[in-house]
């Protein structure tokens, strides 16, 4: 599809036409606070704060998410039944509940939308465990309309680990800020569906070369602004061959053992499962865990495999680019750097993968290098180029030879 | 398991939703389809009391179609849960061969275990079952299979235990090795009535101290495991039992000549989905619901001293 | 000698001694416009601690049950007066052993609120120095620079602070500040004489809307160094469930209420809570109105003497109870 224009004072009327059908959700900044509401015709959308405090992830995989109802009573007895079947006997009604209304996300970053590409793989049966269908019918209910950042910020790393501030992953329609308004692209079925139905109250013209040559420039400055602080080869294997280094307690030190990172980040997803019950009636239901919570892993005998914090600290960096790359096919984070801007004692992953991800847990001496100057997309939509410095594909390269991953 | 080990899928590196589940918003059948999440509602229909902490649930699922339909591979475990309280992973401690009911052996010890304990015939329960890998029977045979549990890891190794015993001729031979801490506190009480009267199996049962009237060994188990001398050659070596227990046997086999290859334990750990997606009972980047409960100790080395 | 300089002499000499086996104070974060909780073992690298008034962290939480790491660990912590307060209150418990402590008191003139500087900016700060006393130079990605008076932009709780220097401590990093004349001055309670005029259902309307955002990361619980159950936490308790982990007004209400009404008699309304919510929940309003109570009831600041009992330790027919 040919990359069109938007005049940024038409945003509103795509909006309105979008939520005829869907709910639509943007970043709106209230009491100087950025978050992630449903939108409403009149609120102005925030688009000069580059990240909102949280990831839009909660719009398809909930915080609280009750996927279970179910009640307790008498089974009935037939008219004339006898013997046995004149017996009460109990009975449970369970309903599996699924709500999966429509939606449009607009204004997420590309690292917000790479982060529902890398939950899809867990969600999704990939490698033949099993499908969510929770999760995969509001992810196939859900299109993301994606802006590319102009301004990265300090924490960014988007770059270091194959990802872009205009990377088209898991986006369905990408919208670059030009003068006047936006270059707008469709990537993906689901994107065009959705300019088709906001063309219903908003014009899309043909862009200009003028314009389409600026949402380029504005891409390629952006990406040049991201820093690369660490070098992804070699990564898993180094965080295996450290594992019981003494590095992960120093680096845990300052840690609260909190969830604040796990929370606001676009792919964290590990989760618990509860019951509840009132009289005779509750619900199953799963809610957002994490697993620095001290009781995350203590099992019903007391014993706890993590009870030591600095266990917990190393789990999660290696879930996120040593145990999850190994079962799927990249790495469970998209650069996006909110940890470290919210981590209540400013934890930073570039510090721990610099540091853990390096021979004998000893940060490289130079710096790295910055990539090549290619953006991880191209306006004119042909394909995209190979990722940055040190991978060929998304996540580190495997070891080679063994069926579970790790070699001895 | 996973057929993903060479990196690629269709020969992408890099997937969307479309290439994960292809046709994605038709039905699917299979093990790609229908909702993990929901379990099977199931009757009690007998319960066994084993042992003061132990008891046996026999279940029937009220679906007669899943019941016809239910098989597992021994070693294979289920959540099983009363709606209202929460479900937990157990072993599925009846013969593989058994159509009529499923069956869980439970120690009361929490909220969920004891919610389990409280039920009573015709109760109601919710069922998500098989789970996990269970034990390679089918590369062990030929090979003699030496069983050594206490406690409560004798529900780990029944179904497998029974297994081996109906298909007696495919092994070498069938030792077991089972300790409890006193006479009263042995499972499957009348299981092994039957194995005692079989001469094709080696059976050891043994208890922690001298009791009047007890016929059988004295002993803890991996002392006694010592004493019995196994001969590691093309024998495979599988534990289960109390963590302190199954660490001291694990030491007595590796001092009796057994590597890490021929020996086999099952691992417990906290678990919510037991489908291998939230990310709780991971050891390493091993899911202990999905890879496991079965591992062998030569994978076991592999991964973060966090068991 | 500047009171960093006698901060790095302290723990230098506390380390080359074997006094301690890590040394806590503040050190740059990732930018310059960050100062983080620092952990220093080696005396040779005490240079990279730090005193500005970016030091806001509460450095006593790491005191607490389960963190120190070695468990047992001979331990050096800077305070400044409300971090001592807190201390305090866990030494008034005997909750921490004070012979496993080094504490070298920081006086305090004022932390720099950096969430109110941001609002100023719709860059990013990547530095904020202090060319002078009083000035506050702030730094954007982009390369702007903007100088504010110090004052203008302290933190909520200093600008009405009681206890600007350490009120237990082993050494003090330099001269003490003045001291308010605290028996003269009421405390201020001013910030919350709004909150107080609203009728009971507007109040409970304020206070569900505050909490609805709370995502119960559980980091105001975790950065508390008086909220101290840590793992036997009633929040946390799942064996039985005492408070629902499902996220909603009316459960985060409660999961608030608890940890407010259990930090009760030992918050000195430091503030850490407020600046660890990564959703910049005003945590900071009901704790102070909690503090308010305990002080017009008992006449009460908690974690000022050592050899004080706890207020909800101690019943005394003298005690109020209001009307």
């Amino acid at each position: 599809m040919a990359i069109k224009y938007l005049k940024a004072d038409a945003l509103p009327a795509l909006l309105e036409a979008l939520a005829k059908n869907a709910r639509v959700v943007a970043p709106f900044k209230r009491d100087g606070v950025t978050q992630f509401e449903p939108w409403q015709s009149g609120k102005d959308v925030e688009l000069d704060v580059l990240l909102a405090k949280q990831s839009p992830k909660e719009r398809v995989f909930l915080q609280t998410e009750t996927y279970l109802k179910f009640g307790y009573t008498m089974a009935p007895i037939e008219e004339g039944a006898e013997g046995e079947a004149a017996v009460p006997h109990e009975m449970v009604i369970v309903d599996a509940v699924n709500e999966a209304p429509a939606q449009v996300i607009f204004g997420l970053r590309p690292c917000d939308a790479r982060g529902f590409v890398q939950m899809d793989q867990v969600f999704g049966g990939y490698g033949g465990f099993y499908f969510d269908p929770l999760y995969n019918a509001r992810r196939e209910a859900t299109t993301l309309l994606a802006v590319t950042c102009r301004d990265p910020r300090s924490t960014c790393f988007c770059t270091a680990i194959g990802g872009c501030p205009a990377g088209h992953e898991g986006v369905d329609a990408l919208f670059t800020q030009v003068d006047g308004g936006f270059a707008v692209e469709a990537l993906t079925p689901k994107g065009e569906a959705a300019l088709a139905a906001g063309a219903a109250g908003a014009v899309l013209a043909d862009a200009t070369d003028a314009q389409t040559g600026e949402a380029a420039e504005t891409k390629m400055a952006a990406t040049l602004k991201v820093d690369v602080p660490f070098d992804l080869d070699g990564i898993r294997d180094n965080l295996h061959d450290n594992i019981a280094a003494d590095g992960w307690h120093d680096l845990a030190m300052r840690c609260i053992s909190c969830g604040t990172c796990t929370y606001v980040c676009p792919n964290c997803y590990c989760f618990s499962i509860n019951d509840s019950l009132v009289e005779s009636t509750g619900d199953r239901y799963r809610c957002w865990d994490n697993c620095f919570n001290p009781l995350y892993t203590e099992e019903t005998s007391g014993h706890n495999p993590r009870a030591a914090k600095s266990n917990r600290f190393r789990n999660r960096f290696g879930h996120k680019f040593w145990y999850y790359p190994d079962k799927y096919d990249s790495l469970l984070c998209s650069g996006c750097g909110r940890c470290i801007m919210h981590c209540p004692t400013r934890i930073d992953i570039r510090e721990v993968l610099r540091t853990m991800g390096s021979p004998a847990g000893q940060p490289p001496a130079e710096p790295v290098a910055a990539p090549a100057a290619e953006c991880g997309a191209t306006v004119s939509g042909a394909a995209p180029q190979a990722a940055p410095v040190g991978a060929e594909a998304p996540g580190a390269p495997r070891p080679t030879g063994s069926e579970e991953g790790i070699d001895a | 398991m996973p057929d993903t080990m060479s990196g690629t899928v269709n020969g992408k590196t890099r997937l969307t939703l479309a290439d994960v589940v292809p046709g994605a918003s038709t039905a699917r059948a299979g093990k790609l389809g229908g909702n993990p999440y929901l379990p099977e509602i199931a009757t009690v229909v007998q319960i066994i009391p084993e042992t003061p902490s132990i008891k046996t649930f026999r279940m029937r699922f009220d679906d007669p179609a899943v019941q016809e339909k239910f098989s597992f591979a021994p070693g294979q475990v289920g959540q099983f849960g009363v709606f209202g309280v929460g479900e937990s992973t157990f072993a599925i401690t009846s013969r593989p061969s058994e159509k009529e009911f499923i069956q869980f052996s439970v120690m009361k010890a929490g909220e969920i275990t004891k919610a389990i304990h409280n039920l009573s015939e015709g109760d109601k329960v919710g069922i998500r079952a098989p789970m996990g890998c269970g034990f390679p029977v089918e590369a062990w045979k030929g090979k003699k299979i030496l069983y050594v549990m206490g406690g409560i890891g004798s529900a780990a190794l029944k179904a497998t235990i029974e297994y081996t015993l109906e298909h007696r001729a495919d092994y070498a031979g069938i030792s077991i090795l089972y300790g409890a801490t006193a006479p009263q506190n042995f499972t499957y009480q009348y299981d092994i009535d039957d194995w005692q009267k079989r001469s094709d199996i080696d059976l050891t049962l043994t208890i922690d101290r001298e009791c009047d009237g007890w016929q059988c060994d004295v002993g803890m188990v991996p002392a006694v495991l010592e004493r019995m001398n196994p001969d590691p050659a093309e024998t495979i070596a599988i534990t289960c039992g109390p963590p302190i227990m199954i660490k001291f046997a694990l030491m007595s086999f590796r001092k009796l000549g057994f590597t890490d290859e021929q020996t086999y334990t099952t691992l417990e750990k906290r678990m919510k989905c037991g489908i291998g997606i939230c990310g709780r009972c991971n050891v390493g980047p091993k899911y202990v619901c999905v890879d496991g409960p079965v591992f062998s100790l030569a994978e076991l080395g592999e991964l973060p001293d966090e068991l | 000698m500047s009171r960093q300089d006698h901060i790095r002499e302290f723990a230098a000499k506390a380390l080359a001694d074997g006094r301690v086996d890590y040394f806590i104070g503040w050190k740059q974060g990732y930018n310059g416009s960050e100062a983080i909780p620092a952990f220093v073992k080696d005396p040779a690298a005490v240079d990279q601690l730090v005193w500005t008034p970016l030091c806001h962290h509460n450095l006593v939480t790491f005191l607490k049950r389960n963190m120190p790491d070695p468990a047992g660990a001979k331990i050096g912590v800077c305070v400044k007066g409300c971090d001592s307060r807190t201390l305090g209150a866990l030494l008034q418990e005997k909750l921490v052993d004070k012979d496993k402590l080094y504490v070298v008191g920081v006086p305090c003139d004022g932390i720099v609120d950096r969430r109110k500087l941001e609002k100023e900016f719709a860059d990013e700060i990547v530095d904020i120095a202090f060319p002078e006393k009083g000035k506050v130079a702030v730094t954007t990605r982009k390369g702007d620079r903007k100088e504010f008076a110090q004052n203008d932009f302290l933190l909520a709780a200093c600008t009405r602070c009681r206890y600007p220097n350490p009120v237990y401590s082993d050494e003090m990093a330099g001269p003490l500040e003045p001291e308010p004349e605290r028996d003269l001055i009421s405390p201020d309670w001013s910030d919350i004489a709004g909150y107080e005029n609203l009728s009971d259902d507007d109040k409970q309307a304020l206070l569900e809307k505050i909490y609805s955002t709370c995502v119960r990361c559980f980091a105001c619980i975790n950065v508390c160094p008086v909220c101290f159950c840590w793992d036997k936490c009633v929040n946390r308790s799942r064996q039985p469930e005492l408070v629902s982990q499902k996220v909603g007004t009316k459960e985060n209400l409660l999961f608030q209420m608890v940890h407010m009404f259990h930090v009760a008699g030992r918050c000195p309304s430091c503030g850490a809570c407020d600046r660890a919510c990564p959703v910049e929940i005003p945590l900071y309003l009901l704790h102070r109105k909690m503090n308010k109570e305990i002080y017009d009831m008992f006449g009460f600041e908690p974690g000022v003497k050592l050899d004080e009992k706890p207020v909800f330790q101690v019943f005394d027919l003298k005690d109020q109870f209001g009307d």
